[in-house]
């Protein structure tokens, strides 16, 4: 079977296929082409980005934190419950804003007690979420907005 | 086939859905279509093995027939496995899913071995001339319930029913116009069974978003098109619709053409906005049957614009997959890549998957799936693990 495969791909590939198979490679190419693409992260460390562009899609999925499936009493989902839910239970240290941007020794304190980023690098702890881990640029994003006060802006 | 096993069979199939029929008030997820089928099975269109123009759901006869006679080793597709024929006007159906999976991500409590009853789902279609009517019915899944027990995953059951797709339909004929309003997926895209892939997961596809829409299509031998304007679940709706996903409304395009009953490619279209958030989106399917060698290439691309009003930012992101899948009759080895990335003005927001899939169809109405998915991401801090791996097995019943 496998010699028959292996005749048979070449030679179907050489007759009607070429065209389709320029197709993919292309697709590969541009794949290839993506994949090195991105710099520095400009995005903004406030919960009004954080919440629907990673929080959300990550988290508030159907079967684990969405309003429907509650899971472990945890609704991530719209932005407003999510905050309410992240800093009452402590997932989120938050710290008052003042002019000069909030005091710094308890925006130290706040990432270093504040409960998601140990969830989502899995240290010490579960991995969140237990599916598909986040890509670290996320993680940091969502530590540089906690060490900023963790505001609702 | 033995004479002799065949009553056994015969038997053992009257039993699995007699236990189908007991388990569907327990537990369910979700199927949607196998792309895979689409020419490999000697069908161009998704909508001649399902009633839905699109693919998905509920079987057609011509599609039972297909189960047994081109997919599976041997059996009779047929509901009931033949054994009752429903009335013209009716139709039934069913999927259960039992799983088993090895998830490792890293942490404390990986891997995580887990099983788990995965779907159970139960369709029915009324229909009256060219109008019809289809209910889906089940009860939303829980992989990790707090209570993994037999008592615990059923003690909570009738809170977990839900509808997730409920559509009146007018379709006059297989090919032509038709219009159909309910709640359902939108087509769009390669409409994989398996919700984790990005494709599915990060175009507004991902597990129980079916949104309330209106679709108009038409279907030919070699083309059709779909236009789809569509409104999120209202929250305030009792859980039994099930809200999930973002709260948008949009429209949906999708257009494939077909060659030469071997190769097929779609452009689509999704716009959806939310109250502080817009998605625009667009991209290409193409699938390509090479026939001498079994193989069937899937490949999509997707480019999504996401608007954030409040926050005041944009960013776009890219997500894709490409797969090849060889066949022989009762038997489907598939090997595909992924990659979604997340913003692609930021370096390190990229996540790959690599995928192996092997499906049996010993006979009508069973199937043996394992997955094998093994992913990365761009950025990890350090001493975590950039690397995830999955491994899931399988049993599918349907009736």
């Amino acid at each position: 079977m496998s010699g028959r495969l292996l005749t048979a791909i070449p030679a179907a590939c050489a007759t009607r296929s070429s065209f389709g198979l320029s197709l993919l490679f292309g697709f590969l190419a541009l794949v290839a082409c993506l994949a090195g693409c991105g710099g520095a992260d400009n995005r903004p460390a406030k919960w009004s980005y954080i919440a629907p562009a990673i929080i959300e899609p990550n988290c508030a999925t159907v079967s684990c934190h969405s309003a429907v499936a509650q899971r472990a009493g945890v609704i991530l989902e719209p932005a407003q419950k999510a905050y309410d839910i992240l800093t009452s239970r402590h997932f989120v240290v938050t710290c008052p804003t003042s002019t000069d941007g909030g005091t710094t020794t308890c925006m130290d304190m706040a990432v270093g007690t504040s409960e998601i980023l140990y969830l989502m690098r899995a240290q010490g702890s579960q991995r969140m979420p237990p599916d598909q881990a986040l890509p670290e640029a996320d993680i940091h994003l969502i530590q540089t907005w906690i060490s900023q006060g963790a505001q609702n802006n | 086939m033995s004479p002799f096993l065949f009553p056994f069979l015969r038997r053992s199939s009257i039993a699995v859905a007699l236990v189908s029929g007991l388990l569907l008030v327990a537990w369910g997820r979700e199927a949607r279509a196998y792309p895979q089928f689409q020419f490999s099975s000697g069908t161009t269109r998704c909508g001649q093995c399902h009633y839905s123009p699109s693919g998905g759901t509920l079987i057609s006869p011509w599609g039972r027939d297909e189960a047994g006679d081109t997919i599976s080793l041997g059996g009779d597709g047929s509901f009931l496995h033949g054994l009752w024929a429903p009335p013209s006007w009716l139709a039934l159906g069913a999927d259960i899913r039992l799983a088993a999976l090895r998830n490792d991500v890293g942490g404390a409590d990986s891997p995580e071995l887990a099983f788990f009853p995965m779907q159970a789902d139960l369709y029915t279609r009324f229909a009256y001339d060219a109008f019809s009517l289809n209910v889906t019915l089940g009860a939303r899944g829980v992989v990790r319930p707090p209570d993994p027990s037999l008592s615990g995953r059923t003690s909570d059951v009738g809170q977990r029913m839900m509808s997730r797709e409920h559509y009146l339909m007018w379709r006059p004929s297989a090919t032509g116009p038709y219009v159909r309003i309910g709640r359902y997926f939108s087509p769009y895209g390669l409409r994989f069974v398996e919700h984790i892939f990005f494709v599915r997961a990060n175009t507004g596809y991902n597990l129980y978003e079916e949104t309330y829409n209106a679709s108009y299509g038409y279907v030919d031998e070699d083309w059709e098109v779909h236009a789809t304007a569509f409104t999120h679940v209202p929250t305030s709706v009792p859980d039994f619709f099930g809200a999930a996903g973002p709260a948008e409304n949009g429209g949906v395009a999708y257009g494939e053409k077909r060659f030469n009953k071997m190769a097929a490619l779609a452009l689509q279209t999704r716009i959806g906005i939310a109250s502080e958030e817009a998605r625009y989106q667009g991209g290409a399917v193409g699938k390509l049957w090479i026939e001498k060698a079994r193989l069937l290439f899937l490949g999509e691309a997707d480019f999504i614009r996401q608007q954030f009003s409040k926050a005041n930012f944009g960013q776009s992101q890219f997500v894709s997959y490409l797969g090849a899948t060889y066949f022989i009759r009762g038997f489907m080895l598939g090997a595909a890549y992924e990659r979604f990335q997340e913003d692609l003005a930021v370096k390190g927001t990229g996540r790959d998957a690599y995928d192996g899939e092997l499906n049996v169809f010993p006979w009508a109405h069973f199937e043996l799936n394992l997955l094998m998915r093994y992913q990365t991401r761009a950025t990890v801090a350090p001493g975590d693990t950039p690397r995830g791996s999955l491994v899931m097995l399988q049993l599918h019943y349907y009736l």
